[in-house]
C-alpha cells in the first residue's frame, strides 16, 4: 500500500515547504495590509490569526490521519467512491493553480515595479518558469529539497533589517490598544489570507516520512511564519510615523531604502532579488500539487506532461495578459475566498462528515 | 548521459540564453549623468525651476561638473527636460543632496508635493539628504571655487563635520516624511548659505504644513538633537555667574564636552493641558576656562553653575518652539505614547495643544574630569 513512500520526505522539507508557501509575499505586503485595517495594533491579529490557523492545520492533520498511507484524494476514493476522489482532486487542482497564478503574477509585478521596469513581463516569467519546471518535475523530493535550500539562503534576511535599528521609535508602537478590541478583532480575517497553504497537507501527509511528527511540523511552520510576520510588521511599525503606515505600499522594502552601506547601493534591489527564492515557494510547491492532481484524476504516474503543459501556458499567458495591481487584488481576493473555504472550513467540514459517516455505514452493516 | 545528448541540450539551452537577457534599460558608468545634487527653487512668478549638477568624468572636460537648469511644472519633468541638455542619460537615481531653497519653502504651497516623485518611483533614493538654502539657487550652482572639490562632496562634507558635533540635523528624505506625516511632531531641515564661502549654521524648522517657520543657531540645534535623543556628544561653552569669577575683568566663560548625555522625557496631563518633566543627566569634562578658580574646591558651585545655564538654555529654546507653534522634538509622539485618548481629539491642532503644555526641565552636569592642569 505504500505507493508514495519512494519520494518521502523529512519533517524540515514538510516544514520548510508549508512555511515558504505561506510567508511568501505575507512578509512584504501583510503589514500595510494590516496597518490600514488595525493602525499600528497591527501586529495583534497576526498573532491572533496565527492561532487560528494553528488550529486549523491540526484540523487537516486529524482528517489525514484517519488515512495514513494515502492522500486525501486516496481517502475519498475509499470512503465514496472513485468519482469523489476525482472531484476533489479537481478542486484542489484548481485552488492550487490560483495560488500558484497569484505568487507568480505578484512576483512578477514587484520585480517589474522595483526591479526591472523596462523587461516585458513575459520575459521575467520565462525566466521564472523556466527553473520551477527543473525543480518540480523531479517530484516531491526535489521540491522540498529546494524549499529547504530557499529558505536557508533567506536566513540573512532579519539580520539586514539589524541596519535599520538606529531609525526605530519604539514609542510609536505605545499604546498598545489604541482603538480597543473591536479594529484588531475585524482585522483577523485578513491576516487568514497570508497564512494559507497548509492545506498541501491533503497531500504532503502520506509522503512524510515520521507521520508522528506530522502535527508539531504544522505547528512549527505556523509558527516561524508567525515569528516572521510579527518581527516586520514591528518593524515596519517603528520605523514609519503611525500615519505614514497607512500611506506606504510595502514597507518591508521602503524600511531597508534607509540602509547605506559604503560598498552597496541600494538593498532593497538586492534584497528583492535574493527574496524570489522565496517568492518562488509561493508557485513551485503549489505548480507540483496541481500536476499531481490533475495525473491522479487522470490515473497517471508521470506528472511532467501535465506540468510541461501549465509551465508554458503561465509563460505564454503573460506575453498576452499581464494583471494590473487592481486585477491582482482582485485574483489576490479570489484566492482568499476560496482559500478560508478550502483550507479553514473544508477539512473540519470533512473531518465532521466522514466521522458521521463511517458510524452510519458501520450501523448499517450490523444491522 | 551521452555526448549527443549533452549536445542536444546544449541545442536548446545556448538560444535561449542569447534571447533572454533581463537588463532591457542597462545603462554603463559612461554614458550615464548622474545627478548628484539637485536644487528646487522659485522665480518671481513662483513657477519651479530645476537645478542640477552633474560630475563629467571626460578628462577633456575643463570643469568638473556640469550645471543644469530648468524652468518646469514638475521635478519628474524637470529631468526629462534636463536630458536634453547632459551630455549622457540624465540619471537622478544617485543623488546624495536635495537643495530646496528657503524662498520655496516660504511661498510655495504644498512644496512637498514635490518630494512624491522620489517615493512614488521605486527605484529613487530615498536617503538622500535635505537641505535648506538660504538665498537664489543659482549662487550657489555658480559658486566653483577652485580650492574646493565639487558641490556634493562639499556639502556632505560639510554636513557630516556639522553633525557629528551635534550642531545641526541630519535628515534623509524619508525621514523628512515621516516627520511631515507624523502628527506629532514638525520637521526639521539643515540650512545653509553662501557668504564668501558656504557655511552650515543654522537649522531650519518648517511647520505643520511644511513651510517655513523659523531657525535656529549652532547652540539651539545641539540642544535639539540633546532633546531628541538621537546624539550624546557635545562641546557647550557657556558662561557662568559673575560672582563665581574672582579677578574682575576676566571672561566669566568656560567650555566642557559632555559623553553619554541622557535624556530622559515623561509626560502627564491635567485636564486639558499636557506637563513634561525632562531631566538631563550630563557627565562633563572641562576644556577650558577662562577665569581663575579652584575647580576642586568649588566643584559643586561651578556644577550648579553649569546645569542652571544649561536648564535656562533649554527653556529658552522650548519657549521658542512653542511661541513659533513647532515641535521639532516629537513631544507630540509621547504624547500619543501615554495620553493616546485625549492625543487623538486634539492632533490635528496638537501645536496649539503644544504650546500651551507645562515644561518642568532639570539638569544635572557633573564634572566627571577637570582637564590636565588645576
Amino acid at each position: 500500500m505504500k505507493k508514495y513512500a519512494l519520494n518521502d520526505i523529512t519533517l524540515l522539507q514538510y516544514i520548510m515547504i508549508n512555511f515558504g508557501m505561506a510567508v511568501s509575499f505575507g512578509f512584504i505586503e501583510l503589514p500595510a495590509m494590516m496597518a490600514t485595517e488595525a493602525g499600528t495594533d497591527g501586529w495583534i491579529p497576526i498573532l491572533i490569526g496565527g492561532f487560528v490557523t494553528m488550529f486549523a492545520s491540526l484540523v487537516v492533520i486529524r482528517l489525514m490521519q484517519r488515512f495514513p498511507e494515502g492522500t486525501f484524494f486516496d481517502m475519498l476514493a475509499h470512503y465514496l467512491g472513485k468519482w469523489a476522489g476525482k472531484t476533489a482532486a479537481l478542486a484542489f487542482a484548481l485552488y492550487f493553480l490560483l495560488y500558484a497564478y497569484d505568487g507568480l503574477i505578484y512576483t512578477i509585478r514587484l520585480i517589474k515595479g522595483r526591479l526591472l521596469p523596462e523587461t516585458p513581463a513575459f520575459l521575467i516569467a520565462l525566466m521564472l518558469m523556466l527553473p520551477t519546471y527543473t525543480i518540480a518535475r523531479n517530484g516531491l523530493r526535489i521540491v522540498g529539497r529546494y524549499a529547504e535550500f530557499a529558505v536557508m539562503i533567506s536566513l540573512w534576511i532579519p539580520f539586514v533589517y539589524l541596519y535599520t535599528l538606529e531609525n526605530l521609535h519604539p514609542l510609536y508602537l505605545l499604546p498598545v490598544f489604541k482603538e480597543g478590541w473591536k479594529p484588531i478583532l475585524s482585522a483577523v480575517p485578513g491576516t487568514f489570507f497570508y497564512y494559507l497553504g497548509f492545506v498541501s497537507s491533503v497531500i504532503l501527509y502520506p509522503f512524510l516520512k515520521h507521520k508522528k511528527h506530522a502535527s508539531a511540523g504544522l505547528v512549527i511552520a505556523n509558527g516561524i511564519t508567525v515569528l516572521s510576520y510579527l518581527f516586520i510588521t514591528l518593524v515596519c511599525y517603528m520605523f514609519l510615523s503611525p500615519d505614514e503606515a497607512k500611506l506606504i505600499h510595502q514597507p518591508s522594502i521602503y524600511v531597508l531604502k534607509s540602509i547605506e552601506l559604503s560598498f552597496i547601493e541600494q538593498v532593497e534591489g538586492l534584497f528583492i532579488a535574493f527574496y524570489a527564492f522565496i517568492f518562488s515557494l509561493s508557485w513551485i510547491p503549489p505548480l507540483y500539487f496541481t500536476v499531481f492532481c490533475t495525473s491522479w484524476m487522470m490515473g497517471k504516474q508521470e506528472h511532467r506532461p501535465h506540468l510541461r503543459v501549465i509551465v508554458i501556458l503561465f509563460a505564454v499567458s503573460t506575453y498576452f495578459y499581464l494583471p494590473t495591481y487592481d486585477e491582482l487584488e482582485n485574483i489576490s481576493q479570489l484566492l482568499g475566498v476560496s482559500g478560508i473555504a478550502v483550507e479553514y472550513l473544508f477539512p473540519g467540514i470533512m473531518l465532521v462528515f466522514l466521522w458521521i459517516y463511517v458510524r452510519l455505514r458501520k450501523g448499517r452493516n450490523w444491522t | 548521459m551521452s555526448v549527443t545528448g549533452i549536445l542536444r541540450r546544449a541545442l536548446i539551452v545556448i538560444p535561449f540564453t542569447l534571447l533572454i537577457s533581463g537588463c532591457y534599460d542597462r545603462l554603463d558608468m559612461e554614458e550615464a549623468s548622474f545627478s548628484l545634487v539637485l536644487g528646487l527653487d522659485r522665480d518671481e512668478q513662483g513657477n519651479l525651476i530645476v537645478y542640477s549638477s552633474i560630475p563629467t568624468f571626460n578628462q577633456h572636460a575643463k570643469k568638473k561638473t556640469h550645471e543644469i537648469v530648468v524652468s518646469s511644472i514638475s521635478p519628474r519633468e524637470g529631468r526629462l527636460k534636463s536630458d536634453a541638455y547632459s551630455v549622457g542619460s540624465f540619471q537622478p537615481r544617485k543623488l546624495q543632496v536635495l537643495v530646496v531653497s528657503k524662498a520655496l519653502l516660504l511661498h510655495k504651497k504644498e512644496w512637498d508635493r514635490y518630494l512624491d516623485v522620489f517615493f512614488r518611483d521605486g527605484r529613487n533614493p530615498v536617503t538622500s539628504r535635505v537641505l535648506v538654502y538660504d538665498g537664489k539657487l543659482n549662487e550657489l550652482f555658480d559658486y566653483h571655487p577652485p580650492d574646493k572639490p565639487i558641490l556634493p562632496l562639499q556639502l556632505l562634507g560639510m554636513l557630516e563635520s556639522t553633525d557629528s558635533r551635534a550642531e545641526t540635523v541630519v535628515t534623509t528624505l524619508q525621514q523628512l516624511q515621516r516627520e511631515l506625516l507624523d502628527k506629532g511632531q514638525t520637521p526639521a531641515l539643515p540650512q545653509f548659505a553662501l557668504d564668501q564661502e558656504l557655511k552650515l549654521n543654522r537649522t531650519a524648522l518648517l511647520d505643520r504644513d511644511g513651510r517655513y517657520a523659523a531657525s535656529l543657531t549652532s547652540k539651539e540645534a545641539m540642544l535639539l538633537r540633546l532633546l531628541q535623543k538621537n546624539a550624546d556628544k557635545f562641546r557647550f561653552t557657556i558662561p557662568v555667574p559673575k560672582h563665581l569669577v574672582e579677578e574682575p575683568g576676566a571672561a566669566n566663560v568656560l567650555s566642557f564636552s559632555a559623553d553619554q548625555t541622557k535624556t530622559k522625557i515623561k509626560v502627564s496631563r491635567k485636564g486639558d493641558k499636557f506637563r513634561y518633566d525632562i531631566y538631563v543627566h550630563m557627565p562633563v569634562n572641562l576644556t577650558e576656562i577662562l577665569f581663575p578658580i579652584d575647580v576642586v574646591v568649588e566643584k559643586a558651585e561651578l556644577e550648579a553653575a553649569c546645569s542652571a545655564e544649561i536648564r535656562k538654555q533649554l527653556e529658552a529654546l522650548i519657549s521658542k518652539f512653542q511661541q513659533k507653534r513647532l515641535d521639532p522634538v516629537g513631544f507630540g509622539v509621547y504624547a500619543r505614547a501615554r495620553e493616546y485618548g485625549y492625543f487623538k481629539q486634539v492632533q490635528d491642532r496638537w501645536v496649539d495643544e503644544f504650546a500651551k503644555a507645562e515644561f518642568n526641565v532639570k539638569v544635572n552636569v557633573v564634572l566627571a574630569d577637570i582637564g590636565a592642569i588645576e
